[in-house]
């Protein structure tokens, strides 16, 4: 009986355990640990490169707020990222300052957060999800590279404090197609990026996996 | 200082001087104050263009937005985005209706208090309702020639870091709002212009219907 009980949960938990290796890395093989090449995946908001904005929805839990999200990326690596309603009035403006570190969550700043949105656990996700967002991968940083069978896309998995972050993209056009953040066992956080045929993503989707946090970005124009 | 420096100095100080002479204090507020009311109460429908201008510190060139407005008494209300893209609001009551280039969306004012509250806020700026407020703003009264200029000033924290100041005006013909400034707290600010407009003209209720 008691064989049968832990047989049971032993069962369980490997199939959990395969189940999630399993969804990431579906039809990939892990290569080697190594280290990032230069420019192997790079941010989409590179310094220097104009203004991005993006017709934006962003639900949470019951609540949806859209209007237009502006990113400036600027010298020294940092962005700024405001969130304006339709009319123009402010959600919040934030900056986010070395984004080619990993720990660039840390690196952060807020001019300004309209009060109904200042919750720190709201703040929390932003700086995490558009860090994320941002993110440079550093030159010889360590990593594990896994690939599918043609070699034409990749994922680099990064450890990053106690969460692993999986860069999804396509080698030939070093085009970024995902990014899965994981902390532990569970998956936490998903960036989609969808695009026809532009170098630039037509819409990026940000979403959370244990709460409904939705943030919808469909770029209007880069100036 | 040279010659070229000189001149476009004389020229910034005549162009703030005449602006700041162009409006003086209102001479009589409380006939002002009832002559609004009686519009507003009056106003059943307006219909008017828009632009929009959105000053951001980081940004070099301002958002410039183009489109329609549309209220109808008593809380219909449709901001129609024409440029630099397609964009549709329409609150008919409680229920906010959104749709742009990509998808639509219904909700009710519960999921949606912020825009719930900032579209309060503009109809009360619209509708002038907004001066009764004088708990919650300091206000000065202006006017010229055309044009009469209310100044409130937030009292509240709250909404001061919202908007540290905004800026009505309103057409001396009908009491119109003819723009709208609304000032944030860093020097950011958002004009809005109305013009064209059409008060009390036959508007259907389709255009208030979410599809």
């Amino acid at each position: 009986m008691f064989l049968k009980k832990n047989l049971f949960l032993i069962s369980l938990f490997s199939f959990f355990f395969i189940g999630c290796s399993f969804n990431i890395f579906n039809g990939y093989h892990k290569v080697e640990k190594r280290t990032v090449k230069e420019n192997e995946v790079y941010s989409l908001f590179k310094k220097d490169t104009g203004t991005y904005f993006f017709q934006t929805s962003l639900q949470i839990l019951n609540n949806e707020i859209s209007g237009i999200m502006v990113f400036k990326p600027s010298a020294n690596n940092s962005c700024r990222v405001v969130f304006l309603n339709e009319i123009g009035i402010k959600y919040f403006d934030m900056d986010f300052f070395n984004i080619q570190k990993n720990d660039s969550i840390d690196n952060f700043k807020i001019h300004y957060c309209m009060e109904a949105l200042n919750r720190k656990p709201f703040i929390n996700m932003l700086k995490n999800d558009i860090g994320l967002l941002l993110m440079n991968l550093n030159k010889n940083e360590r990593c594990i590279e896994f690939s599918q069978n043609d070699f034409e896309n990749k994922i680099l998995k990064i450890k990053n404090k106690g969460e692993k972050n999986y860069y999804f993209y396509n080698v030939k056009t070093n085009r970024i197609k995902r990014i899965l953040q994981t902390s532990g066992i569970l998956k936490k956080v998903n960036i989609d990026f969808y695009q026809n045929s532009d170098l630039f993503p037509d819409s990026i989707v940000i979403s959370h996996f244990n709460i409904h946090f939705k943030m919808q970005l469909n770029t209007l124009s880069k100036n | 200082m040279n010659k070229r420096t000189l001149i476009t100095l004389i020229l910034f100080l005549f162009y703030f001087s005449s602006f700041t002479q162009s409006f003086m204090p209102m001479k009589d507020i409380a006939a002002f104050k009832a002559r609004l009311q009686d519009a507003s109460k009056k106003t059943l429908t307006v219909e008017s263009e828009f632009v929009q201008e959105k000053n951001l510190s980081l940004l070099s060139n301002k958002i410039i937005s183009k489109g329609y407005f549309c209220f109808k008494k008593e809380n219909k209300v449709r901001w129609e985005y024409i440029q630099p893209y397609k964009y549709l609001i329409i609150i008919n009551n409680d229920k906010i209706f959104i749709k742009d280039q990509h998808q639509k969306k219904q909700y009710d004012s519960q999921s949606n208090k912020i825009f719930k509250e900032i579209n309060n806020f503009m109809l009360g700026c619209i509708q002038g309702s907004i001066l009764n407020k004088e708990k919650e703003y300091k206000i000065d009264f202006f006017e010229n020639d055309k044009l009469y200029y209310v100044k409130l000033i937030p009292k509240s924290e709250k909404m001061k870091q919202i908007m540290s100041e905004i800026q009505i005006y309103f057409d001396k013909k009908d009491l119109s709002v003819s723009k709208l400034k609304m000032v944030e707290d860093g020097g950011d600010f958002t004009n809005i212009e109305f013009s064209n407009k059409k008060l009390n003209i036959n508007v259907s209720e389709e255009k208030f219907i979410f599809n």
